[in-house]
């Protein structure tokens, strides 16, 4: 099972962020409006705030740091991103090909190159759904912790389990996202995460192709069962619309899951960094449509 | 406008406000139907005490309309009392199947949000309110800070975690309730880091 999670948690991709003009002052060089990086799924965008900073700082029109009537946040194709999802989990709901890499027999997955493409802008006000983008570097940790809190909060019935790491465990923890130090994260997860959890923290997204954006995070009770996937279909379909079950297939960490597999094994091998397992609702009909 | 998040014992009839109130409802009930009373210690020690606050703000005699409903439904209950002299009964029937069917969709059901205060910061009178289980946590957030007058207000589900605004109430009160209320504590500055 640590191979797996070792191979979930070095998942990368290749991230094109390009800053809006209105960054920058008149006569800024073009290039330094777009960079390129590779980021792992398992971190946020935000967390890449100080690069992007500095990488555009001689050039920007103001102080984005103390700037206070302006917001900014990200885009992919003019939709707001929600930068408090793992990046993996945004690129399962936002771009076509994740799903296919597996569902396509004829394609050799080191031949696809897949780039992720955001746009930071800004505006005076905020879309609806976005978290503002604080200057605070620790902004994401505050995050995070909180989310592990809410995780260990539905394993366990209460937060006991985080709230008892020491500080310096604690600073660990984060700094094993930052510096993507696995054996770290496990040791100090594997605390946090008992053998038999009263519930399983998941989270369901719809991919975009589907039309309707729907987030829902279930309650999926473990007590006495090990349910498969096919058990809670229930669960995972009543997103709202989602009517027709053989329609779409499952995708987590950027891999097609099947039905039947045990739910807590799932969870155990394919959580994300922030302690929720993330699940994409992909229809069919996009997967086939990349490679027509 | 229908309004979003109600309490248990506020007289205000803004349409636009967010909040509504209960207190006519359990007052009513419990006239109507006195078995309801001895049903568990819970329901009664509640309905002592809304009456005990009500007899303080002198607004008994006026506690007769089911506040729980939003406008809309409030609308067809007047609209069911004018039926009851100028329409058949069959269609008296047609409104109530309609009313009782919006009743149970379950993106329309209430739940009841316990507000609970950390350190100086005030008290929201009455403590419990009830908001629709399809709202985002941002509605509760944007809730107590017009209540609060304040610019920022910290929120945590069981005195330990933040939840993000975008959740959903009715999957956070599903997770974490606590006696069917999900308990909310606020701050005006970080109180669980």
């Amino acid at each position: 099972m640590n191979e797996i999670r070792q191979l979930v948690w070095n998942g990368e991709l290749n991230v094109l962020v390009s800053i809006d003009p209105s960054f920058l002052m008149k006569g800024s060089p073009k290039e330094m409006a777009v960079l390129r990086i590779r980021v792992p799924r398992e971190t946020y965008l935000i967390n890449y705030m100080p690069l992007i900073w500095n990488r555009i700082q001689d050039f920007l029109s103001f102080d984005p740091l103390n700037e206070k009537e302006k917001y900014f946040w990200f885009e992919h194709n003019g939709r707001p991103i929600r930068w408090n999802y793992p990046v993996g989990v945004l690129f399962d709901g936002l771009v076509a090909s994740s799903a296919t890499f597996v569902t396509s027999s004829g394609i050799h997955p080191e031949n696809v190159i897949t780039l992720f493409k955001v746009h930071l802008v800004m505006g005076k006000s905020l879309p609806s759904t976005v978290i503002p983008i604080l200057s605070s570097s620790n902004q994401a940790e505050k995050f995070w912790f909180h989310q592990w809190k809410q995780v260990c909060f539905i394993l366990n019935g209460s937060s006991k389990g985080i709230m008892s790491l020491s500080v310096n465990e604690s600073r660990k923890f984060w700094r094993s996202v930052i510096t993507r130090n696995f054996h770290d994260f496990t040791e100090i997860s594997k605390k946090i995460s008992p053998s038999r959890p009263r519930h399983v923290p998941i989270i369901i997204q719809t991919h975009k192709d589907l039309g309707i954006e729907v987030i829902s995070q279930p309650t999926i009770s473990m007590t006495g069962v090990n349910p498969t996937l096919r058990d809670i279909e229930q669960e995972v379909i009543s997103a709202k619309e989602i009517i027709d079950a053989g329609s779409y297939v499952i995708v987590s960490q950027g891999i097609e899951i099947p039905w039947d597999i045990a739910l807590f094994d799932l969870y155990l091998k394919f959580r994300s960094f922030d302690g929720f397992l993330y699940i994409t609702l992909v229809p069919k009909i996009s997967v086939a449509r990349t490679f027509r | 406008m229908s309004r979003i998040l109600e309490s248990e014992n506020e007289t205000e009839s803004d349409e636009s406000s967010i909040i509504s109130t209960n207190n006519g409802t359990a007052t009513e009930r419990a006239r109507n139907h006195p078995e309801l009373k001895s049903s568990t210690h819970t329901v009664q020690n509640r309905l002592e005490l809304f009456s005990r606050r009500l007899s303080q703000l002198g607004l008994a005699s006026d506690a007769s309309v089911d506040q729980q409903l939003d406008s809309s439904a409030s609308s067809t209950y007047e609209q069911k009392e004018v039926n009851k002299t100028n329409t058949s009964t069959s269609e008296q029937k047609n409104i109530a199947t309609e009313q009782k069917s919006r009743k149970e969709e379950p993106d329309a059901q209430k739940i009841q949000i316990k507000f609970q205060p950390i350190g100086s910061i005030a008290q929201l009178k009455p403590s419990v309110c009830k908001i629709s289980m399809s709202q985002p946590f941002a509605m509760v957030i944007l809730f107590l800070k017009r209540r609060l007058k304040m610019d920022y207000v910290y929120c945590y589900i069981n005195n330990s975690f933040a939840p993000t605004p975008q959740q959903n109430v009715g999957e956070l009160w599903t997770q974490f309730k606590v006696s069917d209320e999900l308990i909310v504590s606020y701050c005006a500055s970080v109180a669980f880091g």
